[in-house]
């Protein structure tokens, strides 16, 4: 009998050569598994641009507006979205941060980065700032139009 | 029969070690062998991954950083800044509050599709400066510089709406003010050791709110 701690394997009622396989190779092939196995990757779920950047669901309500540069935020003014995050697959500069009931935004200007870092992806949370209104939306924009195409989410980290 | 049992049980065994030594010796010399994308000359300081809150730890997971791969170049102005390589090669610049209990990096970002080294010549400094545009005004105020620069860089800094400079010094290829007072300005500079201005970026914003 072998264990690895998770399975155990039993070799008991079986002809000698071919239990002694089945004993050599199926712990190699555990082992080679766990060797290779690619580690676990949190999932989030993202708004598509451009054609899919103007999404508004139940479970992320976004509101995009041209007059934003092909921005999008959340619709909801509270406290709790204060996570951005943006993947720049193409297009030319882009920025991610926050924007308040006043049309104010809060921004890091490294986001400005344009065509240069195509395939950037792009997280900030609250923290970034010194100091940010209560009531805030998390906010990303890009600004030339169709070419451009970007992954764009927010994040509830109540 | 008990020691040919025995026999073949210690073989399989020392081979499944040998499978996992393999695999984890491959997996490091591929680590070393890719190229070094963080093109700054401080190497920084190994951070242990138990040292991290279970958020950034996280956070690291999300954007593909493994857990070894980050440094801490330096701390300033209650700031920490870090580099990182993703798994697709890029190579990734994040801060966090100076705080032992800080909940989440405040920025982290990996750059590029992992063909170009960054910092560069045309992109010497990668920022991460605050800044707050409100709509009735036309300039950007910067909240607080920070950011890391290329080995050339010995100051950074803003030009504010009169046309003043106000530099910092970087040490250790990052630069930090502390919270400045929301400063209205034009663009971010750089500046090599002769006092030569080697990098301009023009802070614009053209969206309305």
């Amino acid at each position: 009998m072998v264990t690895n701690g998770f399975y155990t394997i039993s070799c008991a009622r079986e002809p000698k050569a071919r239990r002694s396989v089945r004993c050599l190779i199926v712990p190699l092939a555990i082992a080679c598994a766990v060797a290779l196995a690619p580690s676990a990757q949190a999932s989030i779920n993202y708004y598509w641009g451009p054609s899919g950047f103007n999404n508004l669901t139940p479970t992320y309500p976004t509101y995009c507006n041209t007059a934003w540069g092909y921005g999008c935020a959340q619709t909801g003014f509270n406290t709790i979205w204060d996570w951005s995050g943006m993947s720049k697959v193409n297009g030319d500069c882009v920025y991610i941060g926050w924007r308040d009931s006043s049309g104010t935004f809060y921004l890091n200007t490294w986001t400005s980065y344009c065509s240069e870092f195509n395939g950037s992806e792009f997280h900030i949370t609250a923290s970034a700032f010194s100091s940010l209104p209560d009531y805030k939306r998390a906010f990303c924009a890009y600004f030339d139009g169709s070419s451009s195409y970007v992954r764009c989410w927010e994040r509830d980290t109540s | 029969m008990r020691r040919i049992y025995v026999f073949y049980s210690a073989i399989s065994a020392a081979l499944a070690a040998a499978a996992v030594l393999t695999g984890v010796a491959l997996s490091q010399l591929g680590r070393q062998e890719s190229p070094r994308l963080v093109n700054v000359s401080n190497p920084g300081a190994n951070i242990a991954v138990a040292t991290l809150g279970a958020s950034q730890a996280a956070e690291l997971r999300g954007s593909g950083i493994g857990a070894d791969h980050i440094r801490l170049l330096a701390t300033r102005e209650g700031l920490r800044f870090y580099t990182a390589q993703s798994d697709k090669g890029q190579p990734c610049f994040l801060t966090s509050n100076d705080a032992f209990n800080a909940r989440e990096f405040n920025v982290v970002a990996c750059l590029g599709d992992g063909s170009s080294a960054v910092p560069n010549d045309s992109k010497p400094l990668v920022d991460f400066s605050a800044a707050i545009k409100r709509p009735q005004e036309s300039l950007m105020r910067i909240q607080r510089l920070a950011g890391f620069a290329a080995d050339q860089i010995r100051k950074v800094g803003i030009i504010d709406e009169g046309g003043s400079v106000h530099t910092v010094p970087v040490v250790a290829n990052v630069y930090a003010t502390d919270v400045l007072e929301d400063t209205p300005a034009r663009y971010i500079v750089a500046f090599d050791a002769r006092g030569k201005e080697v990098y301009r970026h023009r802070l614009m914003f053209p969206v309305s709110g």
